[in-house]
């Protein structure tokens, strides 16, 4: 994957050490690791695109920072209202808000 | 009691109810906040109903609390309440759509006092008003309102899901209970009806508890999702991150096993 | 034995034996104290078959002492059959005097009508009861009524004056109109015209309500509120006639409507056949 150039300013969206695993309890519980420590920044005004082979985590990693998967290990900081929030550790009701 | 979550509308704590030896639910706890839609999935079986009509006050549980928000701080003990409070909060702050519209509606009246009946309840007394209120809600649930004077015996089962809707909603209620609104309707009525719900919940920015075994149902209604089997809550959060990335065994099971149309 | 009583071989005073008549007083007393509560008693077997007064003869039994005067209406009528019938009837298990004249009667009981003329402090009318529930058509369960009438949750009664108006743009019920008690109960006054409601409120007498078959009785004491349930757009009205009545040229009493022959000839007369005659008489007089 590739990332454009760092600013000055603090990031917008900054993923750290963000580890997803699938456990599918019907097939023979075998886990499927995704990611194990995934680092990303992406700042005010930046575009960032993702790209990569089939099934290596692409929408994966989109649900995570809506919200729409959990992760299992690591932080999501999203920048808003003046402050940070980490989306992992967000109650629903928290990322409901965030997402209008 | 000063309100601890200054913003939760509903709090229940370890509800609890036994059928004698069987379980009906066991130590369900959740939040409502206002204006959330919150739906509660399962397998038929799973506790799901007994859950909704333990919160509405209209079974009493073996045990738990159930806290409602006043709207000024204060909460109410719900499950505390005299007989006549309780009916009276029922009558004035809930609304409770049953999947069997014979037991939400008169089947011997007409629907417009059907529709009506809840504003007399609280001591409308006046004839012109009543009426008009039952016509546009009517009209709101997008019914023909020709058929105001017929008796809901004449009705098919969407006319009769969508006449309940108006009854309880015509009050305006704090509290929206879905028991299965679209059960046993067919394909086409049921989504009709969904998308009235939609717009009806959108519009009044309603707090509703929804049971439903249809996840199909919850995805399109809820924010978020309760998930029970036999009787215990197995997991909950947001609706699309339940059904889009299950965590428990039972969740996935249920997800897996929606047809893929 | 009463002097002057015709012993019907056997029977008490009134025909009830005294335990009963006991236990229909208590019931009467409660009754009083709360104007309009329906008060369930033990209805005995009655010489006669239900819906056919058993109620009202069993709290008349129950009240009437050796000093009353009864006087037995059916529809205003004292010649009817079921009037003469009851009047005989008491005066066999009694021996009290009987009178056709409101003004003389200390106890009168009814069927279907009060009498135009007033009544007095020290009177005591006995109605007779085919319904008491007046939410009964609208709810089957005699659990949920119950609580209705504990509740005050009347809501229902109005939606039956709601279809009234829906189906004949007014309130349609002429007789057995529900009427709201001391400011609590609903009550069914029993089939009177609504004619007749104004008549109870406020009024001297106590009136007393009797339902056999149901095994209920209920009461109104004397100088209670009594007021007829309406809406405020379509409010609470009596029924009004063109014409007076034929013979005692009365426009003030309820008249029936009497057929005189088969042309369409019709004429109309007081119900309240004491009241008429009693006119009739004055009008001779002066």
């Amino acid at each position: 994957m590739n990332q454009a150039s760092s600013h000055n300013l603090l990031p917008l969206l900054d993923l750290r050490g963000v580890g997803k695993t699938f456990l599918l309890h019907a097939r023979s519980r075998e886990p499927m690791i995704v990611f194990k420590k995934l680092d990303l920044h992406l700042y005010a005004g930046e575009c960032v695109v993702l790209s990569g082979a089939s099934g290596c985590g692409k929408s994966t990693l989109l649900r995570l920072i809506f919200g729409n998967y959990l992760l299992q290990s690591g932080a999501i900081y999203v920048r808003h209202d003046g402050g940070v929030v980490d989306i992992a550790s967000s109650s629903p009701r928290e990322i409901l808000l965030l997402r209008r | 009691m000063t309100d601890p979550y200054p913003s939760v509308l509903l709090c229940v704590e370890e509800l609890t109810k036994f059928y004698g030896r069987r379980t009906g639910c066991r130590n369900v706890s959740f939040q409502l906040w206002p204006g959330e839609v919150l739906a509660i999935v399962g397998e038929s079986g799973s506790g799901k109903t007994t859950l909704l009509r333990c919160v509405s006050g209209l079974m009493p549980p073996s045990s738990g609390s159930v806290h409602l928000s006043d709207g000024s701080g204060r909460t109410i003990d719900v499950l505390t309440l005299s007989e006549a409070q309780r009916r009276k909060l029922i009558r004035s702050d809930f609304g409770f759509v049953h999947q069997d519209a014979h037991e939400g509606l008169r089947m011997g009246i007409s629907a417009g006092a059907n529709t009506g009946e809840r504003l007399m309840a609280i001591g409308v007394r006046h004839f012109g008003r009543i009426r008009a209120e039952s016509l546009s809600w009517l009209e709101r649930v997008e019914m023909d309102l020709s058929r105001i004077d017929d008796l809901p015996s004449a009705f098919s089962g969407g006319m009769l899901q969508r006449l309940q809707i108006a009854r309880n909603l015509i009050t305006r209620p704090r509290l929206l209970f879905l028991d299965e609104p679209t059960g046993g309707l067919d394909v086409s009525v049921q989504a009709r009806l969904l998308d009235l719900l939609r717009e009806l919940v959108e519009e009044l920015s309603a707090s509703v508890i929804l049971v439903t075994h249809d996840l199909t149902v919850a995805r399109l209604l809820s924010h978020r999702l309760v998930v029970m089997q036999k009787g215990e809550v197995v997991e909950t959060g947001l609706t699309d991150q339940v059904l889009d990335d299950p965590q428990h065994s039972h969740t996935q099971l249920l997800v897996s096993s929606i047809l893929q149309t | 034995m009463l002097a002057g009583c015709n012993p019907w071989g056997g029977y008490n005073f009134a025909y009830l034996d005294e335990d009963t008549k006991r236990m229909v007083r208590r019931a009467l007393l409660k009754a009083v104290a709360i104007p309009g509560h329906q008060i369930p008693f033990s209805s005995r077997e009655m010489p006669l078959p239900y819906g056919w007064g058993t109620g009202g003869i069993q709290v008349t039994a129950s009240i009437i002492g050796p000093a009353d005067t009864l006087k037995v209406i059916d529809q205003g009528a004292d010649d009817t059959t079921n009037a003469v019938s009851i009047r005989q009837f008491f005066t066999r298990t009694t021996g009290v005097a009987t009178t056709e004249k409101t003004r003389a009667a200390t106890i009168i009981q009814t069927r279907h009508r009060i009498p135009e003329t007033p009544l007095r402090a020290g009177q005591i009318m006995v109605y007779q009861v085919p319904l008491p529930e007046p939410l009964r058509v609208l709810e089957a369960r005699e659990v949920e009524t119950r609580k209705m009438h504990a509740y005050q949750e009347y809501g229902l009664i109005f939606v039956r004056l709601y279809e009234d108006v829906v189906r004949y743009r007014k309130i349609a019920t002429s007789y057995n109109y529900p009427v709201e008690v001391n400011g609590h109960y609903l009550m069914s006054p029993s089939p009177i015209p609504k004619f007749d409601n104004p008549k109870m409120h406020r009024s001297p007498a106590l009136h007393l309500f009797g339902a056999g078959r149901e095994m209920r009785v209920y009461a109104v004491p004397p100088f209670t509120s009594v007021v007829s349930l309406d809406f405020e757009d379509h409010p609470f009205e009596v029924q009004r006639w063109d014409q007076a009545c034929a013979l005692c040229h009365s426009r003030d009493s309820f008249l029936d409507e009497i057929v005189t022959d088969d042309r369409g000839g019709r004429m109309f007369v007081c119900s309240d056949t004491d009241y008429c005659s009693e006119r009739r008489d004055e009008g001779d007089a002066s």
